[in-house]
């Protein structure tokens, strides 16, 4: 094994003691060996310290001001008359109240997250954005910049997840796949990640079909074939075959199929919800996967928001049950250190438009959940950078359109990344970014 | 590793990515073989000949002169407007107007012709230039065909009436052909932006991408103001309206009474700055500020550039040299949008800018494989539904890209997803896609007398490399041939195995 190869090992050694005590030792556990884990593991069971990271992306830029509405700001009612939540307490449109708050309330859609926050396992970070004097509104340069971590920067095409994946060691050393993106093309966030592919399959209500068609008798012959041509060309090519090759032995190792959530936790029958419940049977397995990148689209709700009972809803709804089953699952109920990381590339403008729906606009609502995290409790700050809350008035509004961003979202993932994931080299996860003393998102 | 090491680890991994073995083009000069991989949808011997014959400008004149290249294949597969020929009963929504597309009882059906005549054409159609630059306005003005019940039934009338008609033809009439159509105005919920409460979307998106770019030289305020312009420009309900109803059902309609007339001043403070003036109100002349500001666009010099940078990127190769970017620019500009002079441009530019090697797209493996292997299709109820499946897993579905900017165009977005690719050559050459065939006997037109694996090697060598597979590539498929016991020739399913692995090979996910 190479010194690189090698990077984590005593971490990782360490790890795992903690692990196996966190658990119960080793005897517990092979004694209760659930049948979709993949036998190539059980002799080496542990629980990483450095937390696998689910970041989930909101693409079309998700209405924060509806998920966790700030309905003590009373422009908010003003600016959207159709639109706004209202304080909890009943009424078509109030919210859910939050127990430490008479300021902001979570849309109906969002209320099965309360178990978590009440659990103090999911904190809010409001108006957050990056904070810039000329943020994007476009969903493809917002995006792109928030996953690469760097701002209107077209030449840094790395993400922020694949530079810090790049820069670590494997938890797992010799891990066959260290990143997966649920998607058809890796996720701009894991670019530059070692080992990493795309699954879209794993978004799917059976188990991902991760292997070569044609006559089963000769597939194997046939991917020693494919090997050998990959194996003669340069990269990119080459490494994404060998990860293929990697992956289908691996994905196929691991019973998706039978896999069963614990502790009541129910995943919603939406590929949302399926890549969630795929993310906690990869996790569960040991195998190495340190980040998994999930999208949701559908949010890019110019017209017909329907906070409470349309699409809005029906999205938030999606997204809630999907977390609030991985949570009881994989943290509440198997006590995994894991972090699921929810943001968009931009919140929605204030006021609503002349559809019943809203544009596009800047400032927008993190959620992080899991273990290690400050839960409990929603992060915001005003406009002068103390606690507290921008404001949606006149004179508030960032270019008199916008919630502002009072919180830098590279703050916010530097945390993360510097106590949860154990990197602190934020230098080169966020380059450029000043950074500031940490919010307390982390408990760590 | 700082950031600067790892970005350029993986910069010059991605520069250094070639097939292998596979050599340049030896000649000077732009490359006849080049040119049959670019303005095709897949390299076949037949346009090989055809190019050697003809010589590098008359073969690309051919293509652009798309007219009068004859398809009756096509013809006969799915009829065609105005012509005596009758396609088959699965593809009539293909051809209906509005209205009929509104009365249809499913929508699903109408999708599916669309997309299956979308692989058919691409793949059958001798008028190849003209189906990939169909393809190219296609992601160019994307419409997310599964959006809504009208945009499941009208992307049809939009292929049909705004891409085909101007895709070898000039931008600014395909421009205004998008802008009034009603699939796209419902995509992008112009139908919703009145005098009363605008609505941003299509103004944003008609900004950023189908014209100036992102950094092309407009604000928020810009978004706004152009916003208002396009007040009213809606379309009829599925039962129409006016004097033309209901047959002018589901057409484009301007609702003067939704329109909001004040003036507005755009591209403030740049040399582009236009004032476009109030009209009065309710007036069915104000239909020509939004005219107004659509002819701003098509003269914008960001327009020139962003077009034809993007059609660079499509035919020369990711990250075109701006110099080249220039010189198409400057045809756009000189010839007011014309694509046939800037396609011109960018394939006589390969001389000066030898173009870089492309990663195919999945669509483009799918047909390319059933181009170089003859594929026949033995019935249209089964072909090409039995690969929309395959093309889902692969991530590219036609028309089902949902975000505005269309399918990605880089190596970086689809080199993860090889096992779909693979997977296309194998379920190919094991029957899975029922409705087409791969011929595969010793006389037939693929093998044509080749038996011994070394002959049907050099046989796919040929007619899919053009006899410059790489090293690599054919030693696998020859390998995968070799006779058993006493055979002395490989059997069929081998033959066929070989070629399914010949498609997946890293040399035939180049063009």
């Amino acid at each position: 094994m190479s010194r690189h190869d090698c990077h984590a090992c005593d971490e990782y050694n360490e790890l795992s003691r903690r692990g196996f005590l966190k658990l119960g030792g080793l005897a517990l556990m092979a004694s209760a060996v659930p049948a979709w884990l993949p036998r190539v593991v059980m002799a080496k069971n542990f629980v990483s310290g450095r937390d696998v990271v689910v970041y989930l992306y909101l693409r079309g830029g998700a209405d924060g001001l509806t998920m966790l509405a700030p309905y003590g700001d009373p422009a908010y009612a003003t600016i959207r008359p159709t639109l706004a939540l209202t304080a909890p307490g009943g009424g078509a449109n109030s919210t859910v109240a939050l127990p430490n708050s008479n300021f902001f309330g979570l849309a109906p859609g969002m209320a099965p997250l309360l178990e978590v926050y009440n659990e103090g396992k999911l904190a809010m970070v409001h108006a957050s954005g990056f904070m810039v004097s000329n943020p994007s509104r476009s969903h493809f340069d917002a995006q792109r910049f928030m996953e690469v971590g760097k701002f209107n920067d077209p030449t840094l095409f790395t993400g922020w997840l694949g530079r810090h994946l790049a820069d670590t060691g494997a938890v797992v050393p010799g891990a066959q796949l260290r990143a997966i993106g649920v998607a058809n093309g890796l996720q701009q966030s894991l670019v530059g990640s070692p080992k990493a592919l795309p699954v879209p399959g794993l978004a799917q209500s059976s188990a991902p079909n991760y292997s070569i068609t044609g006559a089963s008798g000769t597939a194997a012959t046939r991917l020693s074939r494919l090997n050998a041509m990959y194996s003669a060309v340069a990269d990119p090519l080459r490494s994404a075959a060998e990860t293929t090759q990697s992956t289908i032995t691996l994905l196929n190792s691991i019973g998706f199929s039978t896999y069963s959530p614990v502790n009541g936790a129910v995943y919603p029958t939406t590929a949302l919800g399926y890549a969630m419940k795929s993310a906690a049977a990869l996790i569960k397995a040991d195998v190495g996967v340190e980040a998994i990148a999930i999208d949701r689209s559908g949010w890019d709700l110019h017209a017909s928001l329907g906070p409470v009972n349309g699409a809005m809803n029906t999205l938030m709804d999606d997204l809630a049950r999907g977390m609030l089953a991985f949570h009881r699952d994989v943290i509440a109920g198997s006590n995994r250190n894991a972090v699921v990381v929810v943001m968009s590339e931009f919140g929605r403008r204030a006021a609503e438009n002349g559809s019943a729906g809203v544009d596009h606009g800047y400032g927008n609502l993190m959620l992080l959940m899991g273990h290690r995290i400050n839960g409990g409790q929603v992060f915001s700050r005003n406009q002068a950078g103390q606690a507290g809350w921008p404001g949606l008035g006149p004179g508030q509004l960032f270019q008199n359109l916008d919630l502002a961003a009072t919180i830098d979202f590279r703050n916010v993932l530097s945390e993360v990344c510097a106590n949860l994931l154990q990197n602190n080299n934020l230098a080169n996860v966020f380059p450029g970014f000043a950074q500031q003393s940490f919010i307390g998102v982390t408990t760590t | 590793m700082s950031v600067m090491e790892s970005a350029q680890a993986v910069m010059s991994a991605m520069a250094l990515a070639q097939p292998g073995a596979r050599p340049r083009d030896p000649q000077e000069g732009p490359s006849v073989e080049r040119l049959v991989h670019r303005l095709t949808w897949g390299f076949t011997q037949e346009e090989m000949s055809l190019a050697m014959q003809l010589g590098y400008s008359q073969y690309l004149e051919y293509h652009l002169a798309h007219t009068a290249i004859t398809d009756k294949l096509i013809d006969s597969y799915l009829g065609s407007t105005g012509s005596e020929l009758q396609g088959q009963e699965v593809f009539a929504t293909l051809w209906m107007t509005p209205y009929y597309l509104g009365q249809q009882a499913s929508a699903t059906n109408i999708m599916n012709a669309l997309m299956r005549a979308m692989i058919l054409r691409a793949t059958y159609s001798r008028r190849q230039l003209f189906e990939r630059m169909v393809e190219f306005w296609s992601d160019h003005f994307n419409i997310w065909m599964g959006q809504d019940d009208i945009t499941q039934r009208l992307k049809t009338v939009d292929e049909r009436e705004v891409i085909r008609p101007h895709a070898l033809g000039n931008f600014g009439n395909m421009l205004r052909a998008s802008a009034t159509s009603p699939a796209m105005l419902a995509y992008l919920d112009n139908n919703l932006n009145t005098r009363n409460g605008g609505n941003e979307n299509y103004a944003r998106e008609l900004l950023e991408l189908h014209t100036l770019g992102v950094d092309g030289g407009y604000t928020q305020t810009d978004v706004i103001r152009v916003a208002k312009c396009f007040t009213g420009w809606t379309y009829w309900g599925s039962t129409g309206g006016g004097t033309g109803a209901p047959y002018n059902g589901y057409t484009f309609r301007f609702n003067a009474n939704n329109h909001d007339p004040a003036a507005q001043v755009l591209f403030e403070g740049t040399p582009q700055q236009i004032t476009i003036p109030a009209g009065p109100n309710n007036s069915a002349a104000n239909i020509s500020r939004g005219e107004l500001v659509l002819t701003a666009l098509i003269n914008h010099p960001s327009t020139a550039r962003f077009i034809s940078r993007k059609l660079l990127w499509r035919f020369w190769g990711e990250n075109p040299p701006e110099p080249f970017v220039t010189s198409v620019a400057a045809t756009y500009a000189a010839t007011g949008g014309d694509i046939k002079a800037m396609l011109r441009t960018v394939f006589n530019g390969f001389a000066t800018y030898p173009p870089p090697l492309k990663f195919k797209r999945p669509i483009h493996v799918l047909v390319s494989a059933l181009r170089a292997t003859r594929a026949r299709v033995t019935s249209l109820a089964n072909f090409p539904a039995s690969v929309q499946t395959p093309l889902v897993a692969a991530g590219q579905a036609p028309y089902q890209w949902q975000a505005p900017d269309g399918y990605p165009d880089t190596l970086e977005y689809w080199v993860g997803l090889l096992l779909p690719r693979w997977n296309f050559g194998a379920s190919l050459m094991n029957s899975n896609y029922s409705g087409i065939t791969v011929d595969t006997s010793t006389a037939g037109p693929l093998l044509a007398g080749a038996s011994t694996a070394a002959q049907v090697a050099d046989r796919i060598d040929y007619l899919f490399f053009n006899s410059q597979m790489s090293a690599a590539d054919k030693a696998a498929i020859l390998a995968h041939m070799q006779p058993v016991q006493s055979a002395t020739v490989p059997s069929s399913t081998q033959i066929r195995e070989a070629i399914g692995l010949a498609i997946g090979a890293p040399g035939f996910q180049w063009y």
